[in-house]
């Protein structure tokens, strides 16, 4: 899908389905969901803020393309904010002339979809990286995924929250006025981004991994940095221990970024930048980029390989296992008394080791005796201890189980 | 000294009472993405408490003169983008020239400066007429709101992200912003807002 994105733009329904739903901006990008939190209070003004935010987002993303290719990103991002006010500002002087009452009721909102982040984000990700076609219909679509995000949280709030359909009062509903303060916002928006991943679940099941959000672990990410893939035949120590420096590397350690991920000149549109656990776990120091996720669309790195359950056979669990994890299932060879070819004298504080010495067919091995502490969902210590006490009290019953299994 | 503690009195409202990021949803979603992927913040969050410190002194400055303080409110809001606009500008060019920045780190520095909850403290001054003093609080005190901001959600996201039982349907953004409107009705709760009046 990458290649395809960067090689011709994507077709015009892809763009709209993707701008719309797949990546739409509030409900999967997270991003721009301060006018829709705070000031979507009612179907009104949820309208005049739909209005004026895809006029500020489509004058801004044209503008980009055609005149801002060259300038530093620097100076960009602040241009944008100077086009947006000046969209802005026609309309805040026509209402403050003619109308009072919306502008008290928009309070510092409308002023504010000036510096609608979402907008920089689209500029900098599509608009300056493509022809003004692409652009312009990409903007469209954007705005209109953003429009449905804002009417429908101005319907919904001004419903529960004041008891009323565009105006009128509905008889059947009594006003929750917790609906039109931001939490209301957040959850309403929480629900629509369920209802709207529900969709994509069932009916673009190729295309929901998409629609996922990136969460970079940080204090447990150290112990979660997988070790790196070392095949069966490197299984001595002295081959292992050249390989050894990279699991302890912290991410901000890491100088160049690997290959597979996504390259600077990667279109802002190549939606199918699925990055693996390996990649999202190590990045490059490219904020900006990362801040904004890499290439405009956001995404989370599977759960089974953050905390793996099984591991593949034929490769080493200890590449899988966090170094933290790794001492609890180094006891396991020790204490059973099955395996033959447990690594002796291994310091159990010594990562290092202890994961060299985990070797494939130790594991494999291990495996197939003990199954179902390895198809376990737990993988805590302690889950662990249980279980091999579990196993111990009952040996009997294991040793006629285990060649039944072999 | 009274204006010292007019200051931080300011400031601290902003940080719990209203605290900008969770009460009123200003820079929401730089808050999320940020706690999504906290690498920098602090220097973000240090970038942000400048920018709101100097943006939000200098427009209330602009209106000691008499023909600015007149102005209308849509005059007000162009005069506060030029003002945020300049001091980002003047700051980034400062870094460029004299500390030879890297221009992905003013990019940084960009997202920080202009966004909603930056350029919502000159508003809120305006609106709430505060004074000098009182300005400077509330621009720290939007920094200073906006790292809490983080910290409590980079911690529940890091839970979030690794709890099975959240349906498929819920799992990445819908269970963030149910955890952040659940942070958000804790600090309605603190603004002593009454919801079932």
């Amino acid at each position: 899908m990458a290649g395809n994105a960067k090689s011709k733009p994507l077709p015009l329904p892809q763009v709209f389905l993707r701008g719309i739903l797949i990546h739409n901006p509030v409900l999967v990008q997270v991003i721009g969901i301060f006018p829709v939190v705070a000031a979507a209070v009612s179907l009104r003004t949820s309208a005049l803020l739909a209005g004026v935010f895809s006029l500020v987002l489509i004058i801004t993303q044209f503008a980009a393309c055609a005149f801002l290719k060259k300038v530093p990103r620097w100076i960009r991002v602040a241009v944008y904010l100077l086009i947006g006010i000046a969209v802005v500002f026609p309309v805040l002087y026509i209402l403050e002339k003619n109308n009072a009452g919306i502008r008290i009721t928009l309070g510092i909102y409308l002023p504010l979809m000036a510096a609608n982040p979402l907008a920089a984000l689209r500029c900098e990700k599509v608009a300056v990286r493509s022809s003004i076609k692409h652009s312009f219909f990409d903007s469209v679509a954007a705005s209109i995924g953003y429009s449905a995000v804002l009417l429908t949280a101005g319907f919904t709030r001004e419903l529960f929250g004041s008891g009323m359909i565009a105006g009128k009062t509905v008889s059947f509903i009594h006003p929750a006025s917790g609906m039109l303060m931001p939490f209301g916002g957040f959850i309403v928006l929480g629900f629509t981004a369920a209802l709207l991943r529900w969709y994509v679940l069932r009916r673009y099941p190729k295309l929901a991994k998409e629609t996922a959000f990136e969460i970079v672990n940080t204090s447990v990410r150290v112990r979660q940095i997988p070790a790196p893939r070392f095949s069966p035949a490197e299984e001595e120590p002295a081959e292992a221990e050249k390989e050894s420096p990279a699991p302890v590397l912290a991410v901000s350690d890491m100088q160049s970024p690997p290959d597979s991920l996504p390259t600077e000149d990667n279109d802002g549109e190549a939606a199918g930048d699925i990055q693996t656990s390996d990649d999202v776990i190590i990045q490059p120091e490219d904020d900006m980029e990362d801040y904004h996720g890499e290439s405009g669309e956001l995404v989370i790195m599977p759960e089974e390989e953050v905390l793996p359950d099984e591991p593949v056979s034929g490769e080493s669990s200890a590449e899988e296992l966090s170094p933290a994890e790794l001492p609890d299932k180094e006891e396991i060879p020790v204490e059973t008394p099955v395996s033959e070819k447990v690594p002796e004298a291994v310091p159990p504080d010594d990562l290092q080791t202890a994961k060299q010495t985990v070797s494939a067919d130790d594991d494999s091995q291990l495996k197939s005796i003990f199954p179902d502490l390895y198809l376990s969902e737990e993988l805590d210590s302690q889950a662990i201890d249980r279980r091999i006490e579990d196993m111990f009290n009952s040996l009997e019953e294991y040793e006629h189980k285990t060649p039944n299994e072999e | 000294m009274n204006r010292f503690f007019d200051l931080l009195s300011v400031a601290v409202y902003m940080i719990f009472i209203q605290n900008l990021v969770f009460s009123g949803g200003y820079g929401a979603s730089e808050a999320i993405r940020m706690a999504a992927k906290p690498r920098r913040f602090l220097l973000f969050a240090l970038s942000i408490a400048y920018f709101s410190v100097v943006t939000s002194a200098a427009c209330r400055a602009l209106d000691f003169i008499p023909g600015v303080f007149a102005l209308s409110d849509a005059l007000h809001a162009v005069i506060f983008v030029l003002m945020l606009v300049l001091v980002y500008l003047i700051t980034a060019v400062l870094m460029r020239i004299v500390l030879k920045a890297e221009p992905k780190f003013l990019s940084l520095m960009g997202i920080s400066a202009l966004n909603t909850l930056v350029l919502a403290i000159p508003f809120i001054n305006n609106r709430a007429a505060y004074s000098l003093t009182e300005s400077i609080g509330t621009g720290l005190g939007a920094g200073l709101a906006f790292i809490l901001a983080v910290a409590l959600m980079s911690n529940g996201m890091q839970r979030l992200s690794q709890n099975k039982d959240i349906p498929a349907a819920f799992s990445g953004a819908p269970a963030i912003f149910i955890y952040v409107a659940l942070l958000s009705l804790a600090f309605t709760g603190f603004s002593g807002t009454s919801l079932f009046a």
